[in-house]
């Protein structure tokens, strides 16, 4: 009981201070400021005073508000246009920093101030560490919300690669086949190299394959080398359409895509 | 009681179900893990590379001359990426438990070789709560090496193992269940060499139960192939002992399902019970 009237009070406090806040900022800025980053000071100044805002305990660098409540009550007194402006002045900020930012967090503030191309691709690349560091729910959510803001058909082809990877990896057949499918597709149309798309393979073809592929060193070097995002997705597509060939007790979809659409006659689907 | 049978009665297995085809969607498999392999390699992607190799052993190679020959040369793959230090030791248990599946079939005396260090590379992971599914896979692969070889005292040990496996509070729900069937499974086969009827019951009931404990998972795949089976077998078992045929009977009619077999076979391990 004592804890919610203390909240009530705070918010009450709170409140005050941003409306006063915002005034004196309207009529400082009217006078003499037009700096966005002098306007976002000041509140950020008001608020680590009335003790609103604190300090993330493991990152110094980082600001949080007190409770989700404050954070939306703040973020809803602005205009659409008056938030994309903050947004991307932080955004213009982490980029110009030499203070190692977390690539979520700097993805979010480009979404938010709507450069979308630059956000999916840090998105994507928060993703690939999460994946390395074995976080996938994190990973999946950050590729869906790529995948839905991205336009690029190359990139959404890797964005449901990596997703189709990961299920597969943990037996999700069905999902992850699914979306290896649709990878290779957009690849091919995006490519318009019909030899993506799935088909019945020649002796020779395989063959030349094999060959290829038994000429590989046990493991690849440990040179670097700039591979583009349509070699990832095609690999990472592939992998999991194969795995799910492989493995048709774990899932049948994809197998029975193949026969439908595909032309495919000789699908192993025991039990079907 | 063996761990892996001869592939001459997996090939029998096989022809009798006529599940091998080596047809259209193998090869297409096959060319797609070339060109995908190839494409990592370029990549210089470790873990992708690793990794699409331990897939790759599925579909009974096993049972053809050139078969064998990828095998082996896979498996010798396997031996180099395990002493590079650019391999983690996530990924180098990965592959010590994909190649006591497929490899033992073509070099029945792995499983003695190796074991040793698939202790060392579960040692070495364990208390990473994220890798709990790598860890329960690689101590049920431990559990039935050890059986098989007649190593009871370290197939007993496995039970504290499994007891002591915690999964990360915000884990997937597929990796949850995943390291449930890997603990139900191994009480229920610790039950078995027991004798102790009411424990595989026991286990089978709670193993039938995860897919309503979690409804939003495609429940297709729960209990996978190879839990179903076992359990099937052992229950068949059981019902033998007790003079219960009908039930002996119909187990049996559900084990020998072709899809259960292709399941767990089609990975080349055999399992006898």
């Amino acid at each position: 009981m004592i804890s919610n009237l203390r909240f009530i009070v705070d918010v009450g406090v709170f409140l005050v201070s941003l409306v006063s806040l915002v005034s004196l900022v309207s009529l400082v800025s009217h006078l003499c400021f037009s700096s966005l980053l002098c306007y976002i000071f000041l509140i950020f100044t008001l608020l680590l005073f009335s003790s609103q805002v604190v300090p993330v305990l493991e990152k110094t660098t980082h600001l949080t508000f007190r409770h989700q409540i404050l954070l939306e009550a703040s973020y809803n007194l602005m205009l659409t246009s008056q938030r994309q402006e903050v947004h991307c002045a932080i955004a213009d900020l982490f980029d110009s920093s030499t203070v190692e930012t977390e690539l979520a967090v700097h993805a979010s503030h480009h979404m938010r101030a709507g450069h979308t191309d630059r956000a999916c691709s840090l998105l994507c690349a928060a993703a690939v560490a999460a994946i390395k560091n074995n976080e996938i729910k994190e990973a999946v959510n950050m590729l869906t919300e790529a995948l839905a803001n991205d336009e690029n058909k190359v990139n959404q082809a890797y964005y449901l690669g990596l997703m189709a990877w990961e299920s597969v990896r943990k037996l999700q057949n069905d999902v992850g086949g699914s979306m290896a499918m649709n990878g290779l597709l957009l690849l091919a149309e995006a490519t318009g190299d019909s030899s993506l798309i799935p088909r019945i393979v020649t002796q020779t073809e395989l063959d030349e394959s094999h060959l290829e592929w038994n000429e590989l060193q046990d493991m690849p070097p440990e040179d670097e080398t700039d591979v583009s995002i349509l070699e990832k997705a095609t690999s990472l597509c592939m992998i999991s359409v194969a795995k799910c060939i492989y493995s048709p007790s774990y899932g049948h979809k994809v197998p029975e895509r193949l026969e439908r659409e595909f032309g495919f006659k000789d699908i192993a689907m025991p039990g079907r | 009681m063996c761990l892996f049978t001869s592939d001459v009665i997996l090939t029998e297995f096989f022809l009798c179900f006529s599940l091998f085809s080596g047809g259209e969607s193998d090869k297409y498999a096959d060319y797609l893990f070339f060109r995908a392999s190839k494409l990592a390699y370029e990549d210089r992607n470790i873990s992708f590379w690793v990794i699409s190799h331990c897939w790759v052993h599925l579909k009974c190679r096993f049972m053809t001359p050139e078969g064998r020959d990828f095998l082996q040369r896979t498996a010798k793959r396997f031996m180099v990426m395990d002493e590079d230090v650019r391999v983690e030791p996530r990924l180098r248990l990965r592959m010590q438990t994909s190649l006591m599946m497929w490899y033992t079939p073509i070099h029945p005396e792995y499983p003695k070789q190796a074991l040793p260090k698939l202790l060392e590379l579960t040692e070495l992971i364990a208390g990473n709560q994220k890798l709990v599914s790598d860890q329960a896979a690689a101590i049920f692969v431990t559990a039935l090496c050890a059986k098989s070889m007649g190593n009871m005292q370290l197939f007993e040990s496995c039970t504290d193992t499994f007891h002591g496996l915690r999964c990360d509070t915000e884990a997937r729900v597929c990796d949850v269940i995943l390291v449930a069937c890997y603990r139900y499974q191994f009480a229920a086969q610790y039950s078995f060499c027991a004798n102790d009827s009411n424990g595989v019951h026991a286990n089978w009931v709670e193993v039938q139960g995860l897919a309503a404990k979690y409804p939003k998972v495609s429940t297709q795949n729960i209990p996978s192939p190879f839990v179903r089976l076992s359990f099937m077998c052992w229950l068949s078992n059981l019902a033998l002992d007790d003079n219960d045929y009908a039930s002996a009977g119909g187990h049996l009619k559900l084990a020998m399902n072709p899809m259960l077999v292709m399941g767990v076979f089609g990975s080349g391990i055999f399992v006898s019970f």
